[in-house]
């Protein structure tokens, strides 16, 4: 009766055919065609030239990966300001895939699916200086750029002993580092290995225990959510998630395990 | 100022997160309970107020709770095979199975049909059947209460879970495993059923020969062995993911693997249900509540959806329990009681709700539309349960509870502690029953010298890997003494330590000369044992066990003869009768594989008993037909004797029985060393 009910079950399921409404119905902006929008080029998750010669990245992957599980047959990718994004105020796109962290304040403008990749927060200190644990790290002088998600940890886990010091962008925090107004920056773990690996005479320091939620952005309102959201969960359970993230850590040739971790109690 | 002099801050962490999840658990089910909702309900409505929609404790990001909520889940399976009445379902395999089959296969395939009219994928309608053709008991303290626990009707709705559930569980093995998978069909088909039977054999084969080695060997403790199970579900949870099938289907098959091992009543059970019941899987219904948006909820094609799904759920179960009443020879008030036990909707179908959320196959609509369905289903069950509870006569169930439910134990000698651990695992065995030792004395000064040998029964038992509840009893008489233990404690049948011969330590010492297995309440046996191991079980009968009266007594010793039998390793199994047709009918229950011998009891014991022998003997109110072949038995080198009553045909019959009988179960003589007078 098992192996009857197991065969059945799944010869049935051999015929399946595109019938999705249990799991929501995603319907594109236009026929056939999935439009992401995302800051680029950004790098480990969109590489290439420009937004029509793209050659690969862990975005560009998940969103052939949520194209297909659509029934789409095309993906096209528009590059707009991640400012405008996150405020809400941008158009003309489906979704977006732009490492954008989940915050309660980005929740009330946009709609933000389930997580699709969660990061600590990167630590980068010069060639040299070790930050082994809480207590080091609180003696440090700390930058960051304006209005990330780093901000908020760093005063509100790390407490350091010394003001922050804030930046207009993350290139700058880094480059403080370099010239020494600074002793670290915080920001995204992914791109902090890409950072590192551009830049001479500094080096990933440390992950801090603050998990940052990267989701697909949409549109407020957007009827997709249903649909985006029962994707991502599906892509995590197949093992596609589990894959790429793979493929993001691997073209660093870091082990992600041996980064000294701070830890902080999530608030 | 003064926020400022407390350094006041808002709530946060891990604690104010899990305050959150533990003020869900505790006030929840009391404020659903006061307003006359399942306690489930409360649980639900906990995790929707801590969730991100109400106070945002449990934010939609948080993966504490629902990491806490997936272990939860697996305890949740794990326990629903675990309590599973395998007894029950194999006393009414026929009618449990065939109504099983039927209360699955209406609500499947009205679920799936619902499915393909709402243009959802077969996979997604195939889960979506498989949600309805399960069910969880919930109204069945109700039935309990009613005193219709032993209905048949009732039985077979019990057994019936044991079908539903298990094959709802595979067809969501088949959907997640095609839907996950990237296989051809029938690559996934042959993988799955290889896992199936991989799963199989781990939880039925491999954990209950674990579990049997680390009860008996390192898991003395009942700590260690909670943590035994914990781990072992865990594993089986672990190696169905790893051959593609769902964790919660290797959970629910470790439950059924080692129902046996976690006996209904015993102290694991109850730790077991404990943390079930106080933490695991109140959070895995808490997680769940978090997911639940009343904006969803209210949207009326959501209710639409609720609306479609209860016609399925409730038009299935209704269809099978009224089908069972011709086929089943039902009364239509029994058929309204099995509608409403098979009906209600939580445990199984929150599960593999889940899991069908988790992949990817449902929305949060279906989600939020299953959990509306669960309410109502449950409000119908109630009130559906309780109209029919009045129509039903409350009627004893078919049999008596399983012989090896409850042994109670009167061990006499330390070194036959041993052979009676070994008998005692033998008699439970097959039912998954626990063992009483029990300890009596007349004394108040003698407790700690008892108190000592009863800790020493105790641990010889735990070795022997059963599961022990020990009793110290000080009472000025000892036959009464064991005879209320066994029926204080349940007891399903009584052993004692005996020595055969003419003078002999009293199992309990002390107490009048009086005769234990006229008090007994349960099955009694008289085990007379020996060092050497069994190599062959005979049963022995006279021709005076052919008396109509003598059925109870012979057919409880076959049946302990055939256990033993069974347990021991040579499984060699001899029959000895006077030439007689009946004879052959009653050792056909013995086992297939009997050998016949028509012969003299008594010449036979005489003659050719041989070391190794267990001869079991049935007991006859007049020991004079007994006695003296029992003693003769037992005196053979390393042949161990068990005399079996059935108490029930010597009620009312044994007052002219000789005082020899209360000698010989080791009541008489007023002391520990009393004289039998029947040699």
């Amino acid at each position: 009766v098992l192996a009857l009910v197991a065969s059945a079950a799944l010869a049935a399921c051999g015929d399946d055919d595109d019938g999705s409404g249990a799991s929501g119905t995603f319907t594109p902006r236009t026929d056939d065609t999935l439009t992401v929008a995302t800051g680029f080029p950004s790098a480990g998750f969109w590489e290439g030239t420009d937004v029509d010669h793209i050659t690969g990245g862990f975005e560009y992957e998940l969103a052939l990966a949520l194209a297909d599980r659509f029934g789409l047959e095309k993906l096209k990718v528009v590059d707009l300001p991640f400012n405008k994004l996150v405020a809400g105020k941008a158009e003309g796109f489906d979704l977006a895939l732009a490492q954008v962290s989940t915050t309660a304040n980005r929740a009330k403008v946009v709609d933000l699916s389930e997580s699709y990749l969660t990061t600590p927060v990167g630590v980068v200190s010069r060639d040299g200086l070790d930050i082994p644990d809480l207590a080091k790290a609180r003696e440090q002088r700390w930058g960051m750029a304006e209005a990330t998600t780093e901000v908020d940890v760093v005063k509100d886990l790390v407490r350091p002993e010394a003001d922050v010091r804030i930046y207009p962008r993350t290139a700058d925090a880094l480059a403080g580092v370099v010239n020494r107004q600074i002793d670290v920056a915080a920001l995204d773990y992914v791109r902090a290995f890409a950072e590192v690996a551009e830049r001479q005479g500094i080096k990933v320091a440390a992950q801090i225990t603050a998990p940052q939620n990267y989701a697909v952005l949409l549109p407020k309102g957007s009827s997709n959510l249903e649909a985006v959201d029962s994707a991502i969960r599906a892509l995590k359970r197949d093992g596609t998630l589990d894959d790429l993230t793979e493929n993001l850590y691997d073209q660093f040739d870091v082990d992600v395990n041996e980064v000294p971790t701070i830890r902080v109690t999530p608030r | 100022m003064t926020a400022a002099v407390l350094n006041f801050t808002a709530p946060h962490g891990p604690a104010w997160l899990f305050l959150g999840v533990a003020l869900a658990m505790v006030i929840g089910p009391q404020v659903a309970t006061m307003v006359r909702l399942p306690p489930i309900i409360g649980l639900l409505a906990g995790g929707l107020i801590i969730g991100p929609q109400v106070l945002g404790i449990v934010t939609a990001t948080d993966t504490t709770v629902s990491a806490l909520g997936q272990l939860g889940l697996l305890y949740l399976m794990f326990s629903a095979g675990a309590e599973l009445d395998l007894a029950l379902f194999s006393r009414y395999r026929r009618a449990a199975g065939t109504f099983g089959l039927m209360t699955f296969a209406a609500p499947m395939v009205l679920g799936f049909t619902a499915g393909r009219l709402l243009d959802y994928s077969i996979a997604a309608s195939l889960l979506l059947g498989s949600l309805w053709a399960s069910h969880t008991l919930v109204t069945y303290p109700m039935v309990r209460q009613a005193g219709l626990s032993g209905n048949r009707a009732v039985a077979t709705t019990v057994g019936a879970t044991v079908i539903t559930d298990t094959l709802s569980l595979i067809v969501l093995a088949g959907v997640a495993g095609s839907v996950t998978g990237e296989s051809s069909l029938v690559s996934i088909i042959a993988s799955l059923l290889l896992g199936l039977i991989g799963l199989g054999f781990y939880a039925g084969w491999v954990l209950p020969r674990l579990a049997r080695w680390f009860f008996a060997g390192p898991g003395h403790e009942a700590t260690a062995r909670f943590l035994f199970l914990l781990a072992a579900l865990l594993s089986a949870a672990v190696f169905s993911e790893m051959v593609g099938i769902e964790g919660i289907v290797g959970a629910f098959f470790a439950g059924l693997g080692l129902n046996r091992m976690v006996p209904a009543g015993s102290a694991l059970m109850e730790r077991v249900e404990f943390f079930g019941s106080a933490l695991l899987v109140p959070v895995f219904l808490v997680s769940v509540g978090v997911l639940i948006k009343p904006s969803v909820v209210v949207q009326p094609s959501t209710l639409g959806l609720a609306a479609v799904f209860c016609a399925a759920v409730i038009g299935g179960k209704g269809i099978a329990a009224l089908a069972a009443r011709p086929a089943l020879g039902f009364t239509s008030g029994e058929s309204g009681l099995m509608f409403g036990l098979s009906l209600s909707q939580a445990a199984a179908t929150l599960a593999a709700t889940f899991v069908g959320f988790d992949i990817g196959l449902f929305g949060e609509q279906v989600v939020n539309a299953v959990l509306v369905v669960i309410l109502v289903t449950l409000l119908i069950a109630a009130l559906a349960t309780a109209r029919t509870t009045e129509r039903v006569e409350p009627t004893p169930a078919e049999g008596d509870a399983a012989l090896g439910q409850k042994l109670v134990v009167v061990a006499a000698r330390e070194d036959r502690l041993t052979a009676l651990a070994a008998l005692s695992r033998a008699l439970v065995e097959p039912d998954g029953g626990i063992v009483v030792p029990l300890r009596v004395t007349v004394r108040s000064s003698d407790v700690d010298v008892n108190r000592d040998f009863l800790a020493l029964v105790e641990e010889v038992m735990v070795k022997a890997g059963l599961e022990v509840h020990a009793r110290l009893r000080v009472d000025s008489d000892p036959v009464e003494a064991a005879a209320s233990t066994a029926i204080e404690d349940g007891g399903t049948l009584l052993l004692m330590d005996w020595q055969a011969s003419s003078r002999h330590q009293a199992a309990l010492a002390g107490g009048r000369d009086d005769d234990l297995i006229l008090a007994a309440p349960v099955p009694v046996v008289l085990a007379a044992l020996s060092d050497a191991p069994v190599t062959r079980v005979v049963v022995a009968l006279d021709r005076c066990d052919l008396e109509p009266e003598s059925a109870a007594d012979v057919s409880a010793a076959i049946e302990v003869a055939r256990r033993v039998a069974l347990a021991s390793s040579t499984r060699q199994q001899l029959a000895v009768g006077p030439d007689d047709e009946s004879v052959t009918e009653l050792f056909a229950g013995f086992g297939s594989e009997v050998d016949g011998q028509f012969s003299n009891r008594d010449d036979w014991v005489a003659h050719h008993a041989r070391p190794g022998d267990l001869v079991v003997l049935p007991a006859h109110p007049d020991w004079s037909l007994l006695g003296p072949v029992a003693v003769q038995a037992s005196a053979h080198a390393d042949v161990s004797v068990l005399v079996v009553a059935d108490p029930q045909r010597w009620t009312g019959r044994l007052a002219p029985v000789e005082r020899s009988l209360g000698a010989l179960v080791g009541l008489g003589g007023g002391d520990a060393s009393a004289t039998i007078s029947w040699d």
